[in-house]
């Protein structure tokens, strides 16, 4: 339905930053050989983590006297210190960090769109309010809230993803509101509103736009800082506990035996590297592609 | 003593390594051999910077009366002599001698015993030792608001469960009679017990300076504690370490030793095995133990005491209250926790995580203690088909798993793995399981009710048959060290006609029948390995072993 | 100004009461019964006895707003009792561990600070060539490894490795703990110090350096395409003195604020370093007082680093508010 205000409304776009935007950006990420490389890692291991559990031995099952080894024809990363296959359990762990990381990122970006854009939009006590939850939060180191929530829910995933949601959402929030603040005072966003545009078009249209960029490179990173943050917490003790498969647990368990059997520790932790580097890639890239101010 | 990995000994070190005594007899100054000390006798002095004993976690108090764990021991034995001691010469064959007693006698049933006191012992700071010193230190051990994980042991004296009692008034016991002048210490007690003179080599059992102690009664522990034993502290203990110097008042041990060799001894408070260990490899500590996984490594690099034979068991025990799935509240389930215990592969466990460098159990006591008998166990090794048969057993008497089971633990000292491979093999016979790591103050938890299927250590704390009886599995230790707060009438009495024995041989049979029950009809525990020794430590040290009890004697190390 | 310092006091107070406020709910309302917790946790059927002791030692059966109201009072007067586990007094913890923290953190900042800058004006002038790929790729790689994996990798490379194959003792750093906890004027250590400060510090450092070089870079890069170095270029400047005159002195400020903005990543990083180092500071205590649900020492050792926290971002509001007027003036709408 057109009504005549959203008809003017899509005249005064023509005047807003086009989205020929996305076609340049695009363009600029093809070209950018780390972004790309970045690119690649990351969907491998998509494809790992969605396909390689199905295809791998049964990450639970121990060899019963065979444990420590290295790599050979039966078990490509070796054994570990209970003879369980390494390369199954690294596979199930990257499915384990990406789900986490994804799921924590798709959290935290709602609720920070969210909030971000209320505080940007409404101003004033709103604004205030939610600035002053955020920096509250932004306070209090994750570990801390990471173990409250375990003593109340139990160990495991749950904890970790609420933890890493709370904490998170606070700099895209930030982010989105000072694109809202910025965007507000657009000719054209100032205008729409003159002629009386509903508000939620206008969000929707002309604000949003503004913000996704820089929300684009949140996502990115975003997911490499939950994946480390995640191992961080199953290093401390908080998170899923064995025998499930988690990178940062197997790190954790591995210094004891870095002397016997270094893959127990180099294997996992290249897997959480790689994938960390290849979230990180992939926002620098997007970060230059997006980058309207030119020669940089 | 209980333990994550090694359980104290209250004894007062029995060590008879002869090392000493060849080592540094005389003292003349060898100069021409270049002794990096500054000391005059060529072969002692110099500071042992150990990181072995102490693991943050498993430190409570150094207190006498509140020690529990091998770690804190290895500090207050240091300190504190007791009555007696065992001599540990012949490690299979222990012999117990009076240390602050000079003799010590039972009347006729071993109802009474009397202990007479070397002349002119003094504590470090010149106050006598006295009769009344071990009174006072009993009395005030064992008082209920005190809350000793050691007080039951004051039920062996006669009403010395009254001191025991929640709210208790009663502060003295006439049945412990201190005589000062003819430095005798009459002891009645409760019921005969021919091993009491065993029992007090207990810190428990040791005495305290009166007059310090009575200014600082609960607090103890955290001061400067003055003591009677080869060593004295140079300052209160804080979260980092424990300085202990020579006491020059020592009266000497039960095998021969008079001086300690140091000139310092520092107790390095350690995080966890892993980074002592590393920190042992970088140079920076002179003893480490051995972290789960690294023993083939250890004992081609380093000294080790891995070969020190110790009376030791590593087990898990079954939770008998809050359990139902487990324990009999609700219906006979022994079925299902012997088909448990001959599920779990314990060559596997032992393969794994110790290199083959403990002994496989057959029963919850191990050789070197009296009364030992091979074999008792008939569910306590490996054997899946025999572990599925006693599955269907039970299922065909009315047994349902409605959930899976909770294994306890405490973290660190490789009992993770331990676990992983449990829970393996409660799968092949169809058994779900749940972990449940616990970081601090895993025993007292464990002890209150919280265990379901909860891992444990214990160390003997004299080579008693009874120690690994009633410490650990009768009525009375419920609360205390019994962590399955396991209860059993019949059990109980087995025990007390075991410890009214005074024929040697006799008793033996009765403890063996005891255990047997324990094990055979009940399976209240899986014994899962025997302890050996497992520590490093540096090129230049000597004089360093783990004595079958585990706690080692400090006055016989000293640096090449 | 003055007005400006205010209000951010004021900001800075509603903050930390948020904080705290926030860990009460956290560990004091939002399990169903803290007394449980502390006494052996959930599901674990601790002894009734043992739980009744601690909720009546702790005051845990009052009602909740008492609780809070002693909670709010204790934070306030700066008394948090005693540890639950071993009876030590919250504040004596407070005062030996708060040294050794700040000091690492003040390292680790001035580490992550110098090299970060001096990073990203390297990519910034050579912008394109090979220096500049190298360090955004080493960068990259360098913050995706897991903080506790580098510390551990430290410790085997100048402890362990260095022992077994004799390196010579200059080489060969400590792999735990404080040492002789030597200093002079706060933050410079002694020699022996120094040896047992710098692994944990570069570490901590690593977490950040990045960051700090990528935004140096970007910064730099703007600044020299704005105006006023334009004119400068003209004027005949040389390529040099523009960049001490005018581009470095402009693009700190948002390097500097970001450092301030980073403290809270470095708290946290700082919790996992120290843990492996065995750093006795703030960090490791706090997680041990997790672990133990120890709750004085955490309550008080949380309020510490909060406070801190706060302070530190206080500071370099204030000294950006000083730098740059417009702050002070687009302050006053929202923050």
């Amino acid at each position: 339905m057109t009504s005549p205000t959203n008809a003017a409304d899509s005249l005064l776009e023509v005047a807003a930053p086009s989205r020929s935007l996305r076609s340049d950006a695009w363009r600029r990420f093809r070209t950018n050989k780390l972004a790309m490389f970045g690119l690649f890692l990351v969907v491998l291991l998509m494809l790992i983590g969605i396909f390689g559990p199905y295809l791998v031995q049964d990450p639970q099952a121990q060899e019963r006297l065979l444990f420590k080894t290295g790599p050979d024809a039966t078990h490509w990363f070796g054994t570990d210190q209970v003879g369980r296959d390494v390369f199954a359990r690294v596979v199930h762990g990257i499915r384990l960090s990406l789900f986490i990381g994804f799921l924590v990122t798709l959290l935290e970006t709602t609720v920070g769109i969210a909030l971000g854009a209320i505080a940007g939009w409404y101003g004033g006590w709103t604004d205030g309010v939610i600035m002053r939850i955020v920096d509250v939060l932004l306070a209090l180191p994750y570990v801390l809230i990471a173990f409250a929530l375990a003593a109340v829910f139990g160990y495991g995933v749950l904890p970790v993803v609420v933890t890493l949601v709370i904490t998170s959402w606070l700099t895209t929030a930030r982010v989105v509101r000072a694109g809202f603040l910025q965007a507000k005072v657009f000719d054209y966003v100032e205008a729409a509103r003159a002629i009386g545009v509903p508000t939620r078009r206008i969000i929707v249209r002309h604000m949003l736009p503004n913000i996704i960029q820089p929300v684009l490179v949140l996502i990115a990173v975003g997911i490499g800082g939950a994946v480390l943050a995640e191992s961080a917490l199953s290093f401390l003790g908080v998170g899923v506990q064995e025998p499930t498969a988690s990178l940062g647990l197997m790190i954790a368990r591995s210094r004891s035996f870095f002397a016997d059997a270094p893959g127990l520790l180099f294997f996992p932790g290249a897997a959480i590297v790689i994938t960390v580097l290849g979230f990180l890639l992939i926002g620098d890239g997007l970060r230059d592609a997006l980058d309207v101010r030119g020669d940089v | 003593m209980i333990r994550t990995k090694r359980w104290r000994a209250p004894l007062a070190g029995v060590f008879a390594l002869a090392l000493l005594a060849s080592a540094c007899g005389d003292s003349k100054d060898d100069s021409s051999s270049g002794t990096e000390t500054t000391e005059a006798t060529a072969k002692s002095g110099g500071e042992f910077i150990d990181g072995a004993q102490l693991v943050a976690d498993n430190l409570t108090s150094y207190d006498p009366g509140l020690v529990q764990t091998l770690d804190e021991s290895q500090v207050t034995t240091a300190v504190y002599d007791g009555l007696t001691d065992f001599d540990f010469t012949d490690k299979v064959n222990p012999v117990l001698k009076g240390d602050g007693a000079e003799r010590f006698e039972p009347n006729a049933d071993a109802t009474v015993w009397t202990f007479t006191l070397k002349k002119d012992l003094e504590f470090s700071n010149g106050d006598p030792v006295l009769p009344s010193s071990y009174k006072f230190a009993w009395e005030r051990n064992a008082r209920a608001g005190f809350a000793s994980p050691y007080g039951y042991l004051i039920n062996f004296v006669k009403d010395g469960a009254s001191l025991q009692e929640e709210g208790s008034t009663v502060t003295t016991l006439d049945s412990i009679v201190a005589d000062d002048t003819a430095l005798t210490l009459t002891v009645t007690l409760e019921s005969a017990n021919a091993d009491f003179a065993a029992i007090v080599t207990h810190p428990f059992f040791g005495p305290l300076p009166q007059t310090l102690v009575e200014a600082n009664l609960d607090d103890w522990g955290t001061t400067a504690m003055v003591g009677n034993g080869p060593f004295k502290m140079a300052a209160a203990a804080n979260e980092t370490e424990v300085v202990l110097v020579p006491n020059d008042k020592w009266d000497g041990n039960v095998e021969g030793d008079t001086k300690p060799k140091l000139d310092k001894l520092t107790f390095k408070i350690q995080k966890d095995p892993e980074s002592a260990y590393t920190d042992f490899e970088s140079g920076n500590l002179m003893s480490a133990t051995i972290p789960s996984g690294k023993y083939s490594q250890a004992l081609a690099d380093h000294n080790n005491t891995v070969s020190s034979g110790t009376l030791g068991v590593y087990y898990f025990q079954f939770g008998f209250v809050n359990n139902p799935q487990l324990s009999d509240e609700v219906r006979d389930n022994s079925l299902l926790r012997k088909a448990i215990s001959t599920a779990i592969d314990r060559e596997q466990i032992n393969a794994k995580v110790y290199e083959n460098s403990r002994t496989l159990p057959t029963g919850v006591v191990m050789p070197g203690i009296p009364g030992y008998k091979a074999d008792l166990c008939e569910f306590c090794s490996f054997d899946l088909e025999k572990a599925k048969g006693l599955m269907e057993d039970w299922k065909a008497d009315g047994g349902t798993i409605d959930g899976p089971i909770t294994i306890n633990f405490n973290t660190g000292g490789g009992h993770e793995d331990v676990v992983s491979i449990v829970q393996e093999n409660l799968k092949a016979i169809g058994i779900e399981s749940t972990t449940d790591p616990i970081s601090e103050k895993y025993f007292g938890t464990m002890a209150d009710g919280g265990c379901r299927f909860c891992r444990a250590g214990w160390y003997a704390d004299y080579p008693t048959y009874g120690n690994f009886s009633y410490d650990l599995f009768s009525t009375d230790s419920v609360g205390g060290n019994n962590n399955g707060s396991f209860s059993d009438p019949k059990y109980d009495e087995l025990l007390a006609s075991a410890q009214a024995e005074t024929d040697d041989a006799k008793r033996a049979e009765l403890y063996q029948e005891a255990e047997s029950y324990l094990l055979n009809d009940k399976m209240a525990v899986v014994p899962f390995n025997w302890y050996t020794g497992d520590q490093v430590y540096a090129d230049n040290v000597t004089g360093y072993d783990q004595p079958p009890l585990g706690l080692i004697l400090w006055e016989k190390v000293g640096l090449k | 100004m003055l007005a400006f310092t205010v209000r951010r006091l004021f900001s800075l107070l509603v903050v930390i009461w948020g904080a705290v406020t926030l860990v009460f709910y956290l560990y004091y309302a939002l399990p169903g019964d803290p007394a449980e917790i502390m006494a052996g946790g959930n599901n674990r059927n601790p002894d009734p006895a043992v739980v009744a002791n601690i909720g009546a030692k702790y005051g845990l059966d009052d009602p909740i707003i008492v609780q809070y109201g002693r909670y709010m009072w204790g934070v306030v007067t700066w008394d948090f009792g005693e540890s639950f586990k071993d009876g030590k007094p919250v504040t004596d913890i407070i005062a030996e561990r708060t040294p050794a923290s700040l000091r690492l953190a003040t390292w680790a900042m001035a580490l992550e600070a110098s090299l970060g800058i001096f990073l990203g004006v390297l990519s910034a002038k050579r912008k394109g060539s090979l220096a500049d790929s190298a360090t955004t790729i080493g960068a990259a790689v360098v913050s995706a490894v897991p903080v506790f994996v580098l510390a551990f990798l430290f410790q085997q490379v100048t402890g362990v490795y260095a022992n077994t194959h004799d390196w010579p003792s200059w080489a060969r750093l400590p792999v735990q703990g404080i040492g002789p906890n030597q200093w002079y004027l706060f933050v410079v250590p002694s020699v022996e110090q120094f040896r047992y400060l710098i692994q944990p510090a570069i570490v901590l450092a690593t977490v950040s350096t990045v960051v700090v070089a990528r935004l140096q870079r970007t910064t730099m890069l703007e600044t020299q395409k704005s105006d006023f170095v334009r004119t400068a270029r003209a004027k005949g400047l040389s390529e040099g003195q523009i960049t001490r005159r005018h581009t470095l002195r402009n693009a700190l400020i948002p390097v500097v604020t970001f450092i301030g903005i980073d403290f809270g990543t470095l708290i946290t990083a700082a919790i996992l370093t120290e843990t492996v180092f065995n750093w006795p500071g703030l960090g490791s205590r706090l997680v041990t007082a997790l672990d133990g649900r120890d709750l004085p020492v955490l309550v008080g050792l949380t309020t510490v680093v909060v406070l801190i926290y706060g302070l530190v971002n206080l500071a370099v509001d204030l000294s950006y508010g000083w730098l740059d007027p417009r702050v002070r003036q687009s302050s006053r709408g929202a923050s």
